[in-house]
């Protein structure tokens, strides 16, 4: 399949275009979905590209099937992704927590829409912070990525693809209905900028012997595709090195637990992304993701002209969360403020973590209307 | 020139409205190297309901897409004059098409009444070219964009075949826009 879809420099892209593309620029070869507002252009692009570079696009019955879809194709040795919205996403985490126990590599798109249930279909919000991280059960570790442009929608949905394939693990990007239909410019980057990394292959025998769940030091088993040869089991059922049920042995269940968490866990330096804007000096820390940290910037920049030393801290990999960068902010700030266009979730986050003890102060919105620079502004102010 | 502009094309689903909104932000984004930020909203129907693209035009990056103050409306129904002019900045400008905008709501705002689609037909014997008429007047009528990448911008959207076709439209169109301003203190600006 070729690299890349597209040669020019510069485009106008949706974000849900961008979201395709930086797809198709990963190498993605599968697309499984089922269509939903706001996310449904990036399943319509899929079925008009994949098939013209060798790929495959199935129109799945629901949500359950689609990302049932997805872990068999990447069984099979695919790159594979699906793209929905809020109500979708409740429906595939049953089978994403499969992904993230039987340890397949794929990416989940969750263009966020106001909620909850069928919410309004058509506003943007930023309400699936805690589901891409908690929504389905057990313990188990995720990588989520949350954009702010259109440009970063296509850069970071090629690098889940990216730590999908390094770290078997299901890999979220986080949009939005506001970013998923507007259009900015972007560079769409060379092939080699985006450092395509695949799957490591076992290259022991192909024998009785060979156990698909066999971790090296860097605690991610190789993966053998469906078809290679490799005989084996997968379930979603905890299970030990060779793939079958170990649930009557309780150090290997706490074994494969740990091991998976591990493999994020001890990665994270590398899997971290996040941007700080004027927090040099910053008294007063912004704490936003995706369309909420682009107006916190006007609204920095309009504090300090007022002579308050306001910064931005902005998650770019929500989960795992870059707690270490944001604690060094907040030792030296007197107020955090969480700005978000839910009732509070990102502000829980931080809450959670040393030193920001007494300094968190909120501003949400809950009504799918964009947050306006002026409502942080006017926090900062009350705040300063 | 402003640094900050903001357009909304304003009509009825199948007129091309949000076509137009794609060319323009080729030509200003692209063509011209600035920051550009499209967005687009129409009711569920494929023809005949209220429609509109937002193009907002900067010299750095836009931070929220949403247009809040218009420099320049163009309104092709009366129902797009009616509710899409209301919040046009202080100094903007109403473009509609004479023959299908009746009554222009708001009183002292500079209007330039150009008979879009009649020109369309006389032109290239269509209506489905008044899209381009009304990129060649928003060409000349905003100041912010650049006339010629503005016509290399229609050009590139449509195979060759309507190249001829398209060039008569838009430069009918910024004839008529011309015509007016003209007759005006100086252009936009």
């Amino acid at each position: 399949m070729e690299k890349t879809a597209y040669a020019p420099e510069y485009r106008v892209l949706t974000g849900n275009e961008a979201v395709t593309l930086g797809a198709l620029a990963a190498g993605m070869n599968f697309f499984a979905g089922y269509p939903i507002t706001p996310a449904t252009e990036i399943a319509e692009l899929a079925s008009e590209l994949l098939p013209k570079y060798g790929g495959k696009y199935m129109q799945m019955e629901d949500e359950l099937a689609s990302m049932a879809a997805v872990i068999g194709a990447s069984f099979a040795g695919s790159k594979a992704m699906t793209a929905t919205s809020g109500p979708g996403c409740s429906l595939m985490q049953e089978n994403l927590s499969y992904g993230m126990l039987a340890e397949v590599p794929c990416v989940l798109i969750d263009v966020m829409r106001q909620g909850p249930c069928q919410g309004v279909a058509t506003m943007p919000a930023q309400g699936d912070i805690m589901q891409s991280r908690w929504g389905t059960h057990g313990d188990h570790p995720i990588i989520v990525t949350a954009p702010s442009s259109v440009e970063e929608l296509y850069r970071e949905t090629a690098r889940a693809f990216n730590m999908a394939e390094k770290y078997r693990t299901p890999v979220m990007v986080l949009s939005d209905a506001a970013m998923a239909h507007m259009s900015e410019k972007i560079r769409i980057p060379a092939a080699e900028e985006l450092c395509i990394t695949n799957r490591k292959k076992p290259d022991v025998p192909k024998d009785r012997n060979y156990k698909p769940y066999e971790a090296d030091e860097t605690d991610i088993p190789p993966m053998a595709s469906f078809g290679d040869g490799y005989r084996w089991f997968v379930s979603g059922i905890i299970h030990d090195e060779t793939g079958f049920p170990a649930t009557a042995d309780y150090e290997k269940i706490a074994e494969k637990l740990t091991r998976i968490e591990r493999k994020i866990d001890w990665n994270i330096k590398e899997i971290e992304s996040y941007e700080e804007y004027r927090t040099d000096d910053a008294e007063i820390i912004i704490v936003a993701i995706g369309i909420v940290s682009r107006v916190a910037k006007g609204a920095i920049d309009k504090a300090r002209k007022e002579g308050v030393k306001a910064g931005l801290f902005r998650p770019i990999t929500l989960w795992p969360f870059p707690d270490e960068a944001l604690q060094k902010q907040a030792a030296k700030a007197k107020k955090i403020i969480t700005a978000e266009m839910n009732d509070g979730q990102l502000s829980r986050i931080v809450k959670e973590l040393d030193g920001t003890d007494g300094k968190i102060e909120k501003v949400t919105r809950n009504d799918g209307a964009l947050m306006t620079a002026d409502m942080i502004y006017d926090r900062i102010m009350e705040v300063k | 020139m402003k640094k900050h502009f903001e357009m909304r094309f304003g009509g009825t689903g199948g007129q091309g409205m949000m076509l137009m909104g794609d060319v323009t932000a080729e030509a200003a984004g692209i063509k011209e190297g600035k920051e550009i930020l499209l967005t687009k909203s129409y009711g569920p129907e494929s023809r005949g309901g209220a429609c509109r693209s937002e193009l907002i035009i900067d010299d750095e990056k836009i931070a929220y897409p949403v247009v809040s103050e218009p420099d320049v409306v163009l309104a092709m129904s009366q129902k797009a004059c009616d509710s899409y002019t209301g919040d046009l900045a202080a100094g903007g400008i109403i473009i509609i098409d004479s023959d299908l905008v009746k009554s222009v709501p708001q009183r002292g705002r500079s209007v330039f009444s150009i008979p879009i689609t009649r020109i369309a037909k006389e032109v290239t014997g269509k209506e489905i070219s008044a899209n381009v008429v009304a990129l060649g007047a928003v060409a000349v009528l905003a100041d912010v964009l650049d006339e010629e990448a503005m016509k290399e911008a229609v050009i590139e959207r449509f195979p060759a075949k309507f190249t001829e076709a398209n060039v008569q439209a838009f430069e009918a169109g910024a004839a008529a826009a011309e015509e007016l301003v003209s007759g005006q203190a100086k252009k936009y600006a």
